[in-house]
């Protein structure tokens, strides 16, 4: 169920919140764990058994684990984790993992022919992996009290507002509220805000742009004008930001809505000057967790710095790999793992660090051609695709724009991808200041208010508008 | 209870807003705005489900929502009237001057996907037409094509800028240019009869993709001349006057539009009967059980008897009063028809066939280029 589909919009969230709110306050972890079992079972159907097993064996293991002494709690985490990582590595990696290994022993003279198996996409199991992990390493290092409520810890694991896209959510940020969440006015008005801009991202801009990114992409990428080339990869820059950060606003308007306050997890990252800062501001709860948990027990950057080059190589790449099981998700990885090793030797040996409007218009086309590397089917149509972009397909640059993109620009969609320019770069951060007068901080307040709705009645239309499909002819 | 005693708008406004929709699919407390989609909407599921096939209903389930939550005819036209409020825009209709209308997937899909098709299968296709001809001739029946143009040929003056135009001589004009010369082949060409008309009064509809039936008269006009003269009765045969009534009309075109206040609309015009109507006869007649004619009688009409092959564009041609003119007009439509089948199975008293279709008719193109004696 999509958070922007009908029936999630008119039929889940109504239920939801009818459930939730009259249920006594001590039944609620309750309510959201049934809600999102059947959230997740809506797509995923008897697979859900498997996201109930991750959830009661890492109950019981964190239970387990915490009382040991640190060796034995190290080795009931690597069990732990070995476990976790088993249906992340079957369901979204096995089949590329086949598929790399005959690719390999077919680039040499003897050729094999392996049968790759069509193994389902578990939905959501990267985000859930993760929280797992980060649980049962919490729990290791003592940095929280593992739940003695299957039903609470159940909860956490499945809240369907993260369940499946994120932002990926440590129990530790949560674990104060797990028992006790009174009903908050003002914070469940700010998550009826959040969530309406959060859809109005998703529906209103990502749509737009996906609607232009989409088509341009699905064409061969040797027939791209320079023009055609740039539009495809702009669009698919807005549609994967607002797409990802539309979600991710969406799922902490509805935590705010239940009384969690899950971490930000996009900061205009368009607007970073460095390829370091743009880390910093797109999902930054991943790479948070890889700081934590993979790049900080490497090491991190105290082993020396070629060691810490290394970690942060080994970070993207696993960084990359996250995103999906495919060549070009790893060559992204690695691509923004090597621009930012060498921001980092640049500010080692040189004390540099690019910033200025230069630097974030380089940072700018370092990023647009990686969303290229990670949007292609494979490398070689994002190295054709890239070619085009920089006029190196062998044809003379043509600015036209061809016809079957032409057609695709109509004045409502410019309109949209215009006002998605703005919200990335415009610094938002001005109306959050605190030194405002109080009618200005008023102000403010009700026009936010009044946009967040116009945002929902707005996207709700266009909703119904994208699932209105006539014939000119009736169809049977 | 506590919760109704809440003093935030926001939160009613937003509780409201999301229960809404399913409230009035439950209840229907509102009329919510009419919307014609040309298709079957998904049905609610109702096969009995056990435990396992929880899944399966909630996938059928999702579909049937999608299509028949509440207020989701207001919000389409919601967004329908700020395309075309603020941007004189629909996503699905080219907004024209002077309240024309053209379907979009007509001029940017439909045309240049026939253009190229014609493009690569020119040959094909004519060969297809002079074999069909040929089966047809097989059995002493003389073939008719008709291809009516779409009204941005006859009034491109109202179109505005569209994306993908073609260039003229597009392929579908020489492919009738090529079917005027084709030997044992009746080209019938309604482009003449219907600029002439035009000049005259209005022969298509505003808001419709249709000729009206004031255009239809003119080219039916032309048809039933023409088989008189192949037929060797002294012409001109039609001999009713046109009388055109007008009223308001909403065609299809802008029922793909649907905007608040109401779907636009325009003054129609539509053609006063002053001929006397052909009986039905035979009515659902079924031949070899392969497609059914509608037929019509006038044992009295000079002209032998016409298989109509043909779309709605032949329905407007049949109320403009065409089939008096012959003793009977068997008409079926094109959609439903396979031309293999037609020349083996017509009715044994058919004296002419008429295949018409309109020239983004692509499904009938591919059948002309298969057909094979």
């Amino acid at each position: 169920m999509l958070f922007s589909s009908p029936i999630f919009l008119f039929g889940f969230l109504p239920i939801f919140f009818a459930c939730y709110f009259l249920a006594p306050l001590r039944a609620r972890n309750g309510v959201i764990f049934a809600f999102s079992l059947f959230f997740y079972f809506v797509d995923a159907g008897v697979f859900t058994l498997i996201l109930l097993m991750s959830v009661a064996f890492n109950f019981m293991i964190a239970l387990y684990i915490y009382p040991l002494e640190q060796r034995y709690r190290k080795i009931g985490l690597s069990f732990g984790i070995a476990l976790n990582l088993l249906p992340l590595m079957y369901y979204k990696y096995w089949s590329f993992f086949l598929k790399t290994v005959t690719d390999v022993v077919n680039a040499s003279p003897n050729s094999v022919h392996t049968a790759i198996p069509d193994i389902v996409l578990l939905s959501g199991v990267s985000f859930f992996t993760f929280h797992a992990i980060s649980y049962l390493i919490d729990a290791y290092l003592h940095k929280v009290q593992p739940s003695r409520s299957f039903i609470n810890f159940g909860m956490y694991m499945t809240n369907f507002p993260q369940l499946i896209a994120g932002p990926i959510v440590r129990y530790s940020e949560i674990s104060e509220v797990v028992e006790k969440r009174p009903t908050n006015v003002k914070q469940i008005e700010n998550g009826i805000l959040i969530f309406s801009f959060g859809l109005a991202k998703k529906v209103i801009f990502a749509d737009t742009a996906g609607n232009i990114a989409d088509p341009i992409f699905a064409m061969n990428p040797h027939s791209l004008t320079l023009i055609d080339a740039w539009i495809g990869a702009l669009c698919y820059s807005l549609q994967i930001y607002f797409d990802f950060a539309g979600y991710s606003s969406m799922a902490i308007g509805l935590g705010l809505i239940m009384g969690f306050n899950f971490p930000i997890n996009f900061n205009q990252p368009y607007r970073a000057q460095n390829i370091t800062e743009f880390w910093h501001r797109w999902h930054m709860t991943l790479s948070r967790w890889f700081r934590d948990y993979v790049y900080i027990p490497l090491g991190g950057n105290r082993k020396g710095a070629s060691k810490t080059l290394f970690n942060l190589f080994i970070v993207f790449f696993l960084c990359g790999l996250w995103h999906g099981a495919a060549y070009t998700f790893i060559a992204w990885g690695i691509y923004h793992g090597v621009f930012l090793v060498c921001e980092r030797l640049a500010s080692n040996k040189f004390h540099f660090q690019p910033k200025g409007f230069i630097a974030h218009v380089a940072a700018l086309v370092v990023i647009v051609v990686g969303w290229v590397i990670f949007r292609s089917a494979d490398i070689v149509s994002a190295g054709a695709f890239i070619e085009a972009m920089f006029g190196f397909s062998g044809q003379l640059p043509n600015l036209k724009i061809a016809p079957e993109i032409a057609v695709l620009l109509t004045p409502d969609k410019i309109a949209f991808l215009l006002l998605a320019v703005l919200f990335c770069f415009f610094p938002m951060e001005i109306f959050e200041k605190k030194n405002w007068p109080a009618k200005v901080n008023k102000f403010i307040y009700q026009g936010r208010c009044i946009g967040a709705f116009f945002s929902l009645f707005f996207s709700f239309a266009l909703i119904a508008s994208n699932g209105f499909n006539p014939f000119i002819y009736f169809k049977f | 209870m506590k919760y109704f005693s809440v003093k935030s708008p926001i939160i009613w406004i937003f509780f409201i807003a999301i229960s809404l929709p399913g409230l009035q699919m439950a209840t229907n407390f509102v009329q919510d705005a009419e919307i014609i989609e040309n298709r079957k909407l998904a049905t609610i599921p109702n096969q009995d489900f056990g435990f396992f096939d929880l899944h399966e209903l909630s996938k059928k389930a999702i579909p049937w929502f999608n299509d028949h939550y509440g207020f989701r005819g207001f919000l389409i036209r919601v967004k329908d009237s700020v395309d075309y409020q603020i941007f004189n825009f629909s996503s699905k209709i080219y907004v024209g001057k002077d309240g024309w209308l053209y379907y979009r997937s007509v001029l940017d899909n439909e045309k240049p996907h026939v253009d190229r098709y014609l493009s690569a299968h020119h040959d094909q296709v004519i060969a297809g037409i002079k074999a069909f001809s040929a089966d047809l001739q097989a059995r002493g029946v003389p073939l008719l094509v008709m291809i009516p143009p779409m009204k941005d040929i006859i009034y491109p003056q109202y179109l505005p800028a569209i994306e993908r135009p073609i260039s003229r001589p597009s392929q579908v004009d020489l492919l009738l240019q090529t079917l005027k010369n084709t030997p044992n082949v009746q080209f019938v060409d309604a482009i003449p009869p219907l600029k002439k008309a035009a000049g005259e009064y209005q022969v298509f509809h505003k808001t419709d993709f249709h000729w009206n039936d004031p255009g239809a008269y003119a080219v039916a006009q032309a048809l039933v001349n023409r088989v008189a003269l192949i037929q060797g009765v002294k012409t001109p045969v039609w001999d009713h006057p046109l009388q055109i009534e007008s009223r308001p009309y909403t065609g299809g075109e802008s029922r793909f539009m649907p905007i608040f206040p109401k779907p636009i609309s325009e003054i129609g015009f539509f053609v006063k009967p002053t001929w006397t109507e052909a009986q039905n006869c035979n009515a659902d007649h079924r031949l070899s059980d392969v497609f059914i004619f509608e037929v019509f009688c006038n044992k009295n009409a000079l002209l032998k008897p016409i298989v109509l092959i043909g779309d709605s564009f032949a329905d407007g041609m049949i109320r403009a009063g065409l089939a008096p003119y012959f003793q009977k007009l068997y008409k079926v439509s094109v959609n439903r028809v396979s031309l293999n089948r037609v020349a083996n199975d017509l009715p044994p008293d058919t004296g002419y066939v008429l295949l018409e279709f309109i020239e983004v008719s692509t499904g009938m193109f591919e059948q002309l280029a298969n057909y094979k004696n």
